[in-house]
């Protein structure tokens, strides 16, 4: 076991499996090494970093041979999404971190939302992408941390952090509207990233502390957020490390108590966007492990979809509650569902090579699902797909409902796997 | 005419259940019934806000709570203000209070703003990325007791520093109090830098303001 290299003992410890040694690293974003020293030393310097990817993929490397960490992290602070949403920013110093001058909404209800896709292609999101791209090719056997500001610091650095507090109580629809606003910017840039090539997701949520919000606000805000968007990182195929800060025994204290009351577990069921059964415990595309029961009709019955493939969850739960009319944004469906491919064993990531494209899928869906003798067996695309590669952005990055599931929307679960 | 005793209870139930506009309803009901106004501040929005501090302490409330009891407390104390008899007006401990520089963290100075507020203390609010001279400025001018700085970030903590360097070159160092607070902080930092003390929350940062300029009792009678 002594031949791993640094990235394969990282995703074999993010699997659980066991290591030689545990592996020592430091994300980066709000947790980096680039300290004044090595800066000094090769010239390699903030605040340029932030904004340049070449100085940014230079410093990341400093950091690592000064260090010793056994990882690249990009980027060095905890404002590339605010700034990006629109939030004044303090550029810093050498020796101190940028941050928010001035939030740009003064609350929840003030926020102007844009297409989380336009906005992930530019600003400093490009930068850190292309720096981590940058990593990736030329260190193959370190693993490249991206590490993204959490959905609940996000959002408190967009909207006035005292009003959004009050407004987590006094407005909560808001609030949850304005962080899916976030989380789905965030899904998106981690897309990019892992497209580029990074190997893991970092979150950074220090505002999500139970500390600040107390249990009840942390399980009802931040605990689903942060879910969300480790499962929608998850379904890209990547793992996902997260840091909070503070002290959490009491929140975890307040949550071991109430699940003796089974009564009240009822955590889906108030996610307004998602189906109750939108995420099945256990069914996840991180790690990539072929499920225990291949059970995809099942599971569609369980949930209570008329979709072919459901939405994942696992036989026996029962949809509790109207599906809802027009859930606000479709792409999320195709991420949330994490049971896209459970059987392909394979960790590849980014838009996967044979998927139909969205304009085919679309046309000759109906006839294929309806004629399952017609339709090429379920693959998964590191099979050689039978289906020509789609563009890289297909409908589950559109806003489009999809009309039609594709076949290898179950590929794996039927026996492919 | 009601019972004055039960319209303070219920000002202080509407500043510990958040309720802002039902703590504005009761004050202007107080004013209508000619009720004494500093009374009504005292007995009804301060000691909610008391009880809302002690939830906190033992973390039934927290942090958008706290912010919300403060509102209610706010809207009664607007429109009681104005009632306020001339003579009700006790001079105060000043306080100047800030961010120090390079930051722009200030949940946890806003909350210990309000705590004072709430405690009988005029506070002086600086706001947020303050620079150390504007601090040893501002104290001065205020005439304040107590100097309070917050940070949440290793990195601009020794801005502290900076500020305690300043008050001593000024030469004005004895005349203030300097407490200092925020994430990275401890009371090891806080006599290495040598502030006069620290607190690790805002209930507690009223604690140790009063200890600091030796109050007897909380002064009441508030600035909204």
């Amino acid at each position: 076991m002594t031949d791993l290299t640094p990235k394969a003992r990282l995703l074999k410890v993010l699997r659980k499996e066991p290591v030689d040694r545990p592996p020592v690293i430091c994300t980066g974003g709000m947790m980096n090494a680039a300290i004044v020293e090595i800066m000094e030393r090769t010239g390699h310097t903030l605040p340029r970093a932030h904004f340049d990817d070449r100085l940014m993929t230079a410093l990341a490397e400093d950091v690592t041979d000064a260090t010793g960490f056994e990882n690249l992290g990009v980027p060095f602070c905890m404002t590339v999404e605010a700034e990006l949403l629109g939030s004044e920013i303090d550029p810093g110093t050498l020796a101190c971190e940028p941050k928010i001058r001035r939030e740009v909404f003064p609350s929840v209800s003030r926020v102007e939302y844009q297409d989380v896709r336009v906005l992930a292609g530019s600003g400093r999101i490009q930068t850190v992408v292309a720096a981590a791209g940058r990593l990736a090719r030329a260190h193959p056997d370190l693993p490249v941390i991206a590490s993204l500001t959490g959905p609940v610091s996000t959002t408190a650095s967009i909207v006035d952090p005292m009003s959004f507090l009050k407004e987590l109580r006094k407005d909560p629809e808001g609030a949850h509207r304005a962080l899916d606003y976030v989380t789905d910017l965030l899904v998106e840039y981690a897309r990019l990233a892992l497209a580029a090539g990074a190997t893991a997701i970092a979150i950074g949520d220090p505002t999500a502390t139970g500390e600040i919000l107390g249990p009840k606000m942390f399980e009802a805000f931040a605990l689903r957020h942060l879910n969300e968007l480790t499962d929608r990182v998850h379904a890209l195929g990547a793992p996902v490390i997260l840091h909070i800060c503070g002290d959490l025994k009491r929140v975890r204290a307040r949550r071991a108590s109430r699940s003796r009351r089974p009564a009240r577990r009822q955590r889906a069921s108030r996610c307004p966007r998602a189906p109750p059964c939108w995420r099945p415990p256990g069914a996840r595309a991180w790690p990539w492990r072929p499920p225990a029961t291949a059970a995809a009709p099942a599971a569609s019955a369980g949930c209570g979809s008329t979709r072919p493939g459901g939405c994942g969850a696992q036989p026996g739960t029962t949809r509790t509650g109207p599906w809802p009319a027009r859930p606000r944004c479709w792409a999320i469906w195709g991420w949330s569902c994490p049971r896209p491919w459970p059987g392909c064993a394979s960790s590849a990531r980014g838009p996967r090579p044979g998927w139909p494209s969205p304009r085919t899928s679309a046309r000759s869906g109906t006839r294929r699902r309806d004629s399952p003798g017609s339709t090429p067996e379920p693959s998964c695309w590191t099979r050689s797909p039978a289906t020509p590669p789609g563009p890289a952005s297909g409908w589950w990055w559109t806003s489009a409902p999809p009309r039609w599931w594709p076949p290898w929307w179950t590929c794996g679960t039927a026996g492919s796997g | 005419v009601s019972d004055p005793e039960r319209l303070f209870q219920e000002l202080s139930d509407a500043v510990v259940e958040m309720e802002e506009e039902r703590a504005a309803a009761l004050a202007r009901r107080a004013v209508a019934e000619g009720v004494d106004a500093y009374t009504a501040i005292d007995r009804g929005l301060v000691h909610g806000m008391g009880r809302a501090s002690q939830l906190f302490e033992e973390e039934d409330y927290f942090i958008p709570e706290l912010l919300l009891c403060s509102d209610a407390m706010y809207a009664g104390l607007a429109v009681l203000q104005p009632h306020l008899r001339r003579d009700a007006h006790a001079v105060k401990p000043k306080v100047v209070i800030g961010v120090v520089e390079g930051d722009t963290h200030d949940i946890g100075k806003n909350l210990v703003k309000i705590m004072l507020d709430a405690s009988g203390f005029q506070v002086v609010d600086l706001g947020r990325d303050v620079p150390p001279q504007r601090f040893v400025d501002a104290a001065v001018a205020e005439g304040a007791r107590i100097v309070a700085l917050s940070t949440l970030m290793t990195t601009t903590m020794d801005g502290m520093a900076e500020v305690v360097r300043l008050l001593e070159a000024a030469g004005v160092r004895e005349r203030f109090r300097v407490m200092i607070g925020g994430g990275p902080i401890s009371q090891a930092f806080a006599t290495r830098i040598g502030a006069d003390g620290y607190s690790a929350n805002a209930a507690e940062a009223v604690r140790l303001a009063k200890r600091l300029i030796d109050v007897p009792a909380p002064v009441p009678e508030l600035s909204a």
